[in-house]
């Protein structure tokens, strides 16, 4: 499996994750991805938006128009449920991972 | 004139392939192009890229206009489904409460046969409401509705919602032809008042999941291949119920497999309770024409349950289609 493919499954938590400490707007927060993971999550950056779209629906990030240098863009924000749904979903996926380094580590 | 750069032609794609799906384009544009902007001015300063290229990296990375535009139609028909459910069941509950309203409400009011619409509308609202529910696991923590649950939920959302706007409008008429007219309601405001809550929020409702319905509508259709692999609405029924309720998976499971037996058993329990029903609550219930005007009205229900069940069966995935039926 492409690494891509495994970081499209947990694209939310990704997401939700870059806003952890501070607003970003769309640009930043695929660089933030980028950064954070070494380059590693190089994924198309356009269907990042409709994910955004979606998350701010399910009410676990708002956003609002800012200007910055003259450019109107839009900036994300985790809300509360938001920050509560990146705890419990960090949790899981680290339990998931313990887990499955269990197994593979009985493979070996 | 010039012509015009890989930004602003991407751009105008990018509208083209919105339009078509009859998506709002405002918001993905000005964000699109303030990101292809923002990245193409990187590129030239940081890879020392000459304008032109630096655009057309832009673009590239950004992903082609029918892809971005196929992920904004599956998240935006994921919020219209959500949307759809939680006004089916406002609307239900509103619904519910004007009807026990009715119920408890003076003999003039509810001459029969007022009340027969709203507890048909409620009941088949009930079960549409359920299964769009069973469905909307699927959105838990804002998640991403599969597209192959999309149709099937706002389906389910709008069989639920226009049951009950039909049946909130038969009440009206019904009261308003009835020989008390509607003097007899104007004695009685707030049930009035929670009948015009019910309608509306049903209004709402039906406006929701048609809305959601024409939003899954959009969804590209997937080559045909793909399409005849995907699993029957009734499957997807049930593997869906099956995790939503895991302790009820097995019942579950024989109950969509036997659709008609378990129609079946549904409407002798709904004949049989009903008419316990109606007789417990007359004083006279051990007269023979209490027990048979009871009966009338449980075999009523049953025939209100069958009658549900070929209308609706189908669309809502209790049923497999007739094509998988005679394959």
């Amino acid at each position: 499996m492409k690494r891509t493919d495994l970081l499209r499954g947990n694209l939310d938590l990704a997401l939700l994750a870059s806003l952890r400490d501070r607003p970003l707007h769309g640009y930043a927060i695929v660089q933030e991805l980028k950064e954070r993971s070494d380059g590693e999550f190089d994924v198309l950056e356009g269907t990042l938006y409709p994910a955004l779209h979606r998350i701010e629906g399910g009410g676990l990030v708002k956003s609002r128009w800012s200007t910055e240098g003259g450019r109107r863009r839009r900036e994300y924000e985790l809300t509360r449920r938001g920050r509560a749904s990146l705890r419990k979903r960090t949790q899981e996926w680290e339990t998931f991972a313990r887990n499955l380094n269990l197994v593979i580590g009985e493979r070996r | 004139m010039s012509e015009p750069t890989p930004i602003e032609t991407y751009l105008a794609q990018l509208d083209e392939q919105l339009r078509r799906r009859r998506l709002p384009r405002r918001r993905l544009h000005d964000e699109a192009e303030d990101h292809l902007r923002a990245a193409a001015a990187a590129a030239l300063s940081g890879e020392e890229l000459g304008p032109l290229e630096a655009e057309h990296r832009a673009v590239a990375q950004f992903g082609s206009a029918a892809r971005v535009a196929r992920s904004f139609a599956a998240a935006w028909a994921t919020r219209g489904a959500r949307s759809a459910v939680a006004a089916t069941g406002a609307a239900w509950i509103a619904c519910l409460g004007a009807g026990a309203a009715l119920a408890g409400s003076s003999p003039v009011l509810r001459d029969f046969p007022q009340g027969v619409p709203a507890t048909v509308g409620l009941q088949i609202g009930a079960v549409a409401l359920v299964i769009a529910c069973l469905r909307a696991r699927h959105l838990r923590g804002a998640g991403l509705l599969p597209e192959d649950r999309v149709l099937p939920l706002t389906v389910a959302a709008l069989i639920g919602a226009s049951a009950l706007l039909l049946s909130g409008l038969a009440e009206l008429t019904l009261a308003l032809t009835r020989p008390a007219g509607v003097a007899a309601w104007g004695d009685d405001p707030s049930l009035l008042a929670l009948f015009a809550v019910a309608l509306a929020t049903s209004t709402i409702a039906v406006a929701s999941s048609g809305s959601a319905f024409v939003r899954g509508s959009t969804l590209d259709a997937l080559p045909r291949a793909e399409v005849d692999c995907l699993p029957e609405v009734n499957e997807t029924l049930a593997a869906d119920a099956s995790a939503a309720l895991p302790f009820l998976a097995g019942v579950t499971q024989v109950a969509l497999t036997r659709p008609g037996r378990s129609c079946a058993v549904a409407c002798v329990v709904g004949a049989v309770l009903v008419t316990a029903l109606q007789a417990s609550g007359d004083d006279f219930a051990h007269h023979a024409s209490v027990v048979l005007g009871s009966a009338a009205v449980g075999v009523f229900e049953a025939l209100a349950i069958g009658a549900g069940y070929l209308a609706f069966g189908r669309a809502l995935g209790l049923r497999a289609r007739r094509s998988r039926i005679a394959a």
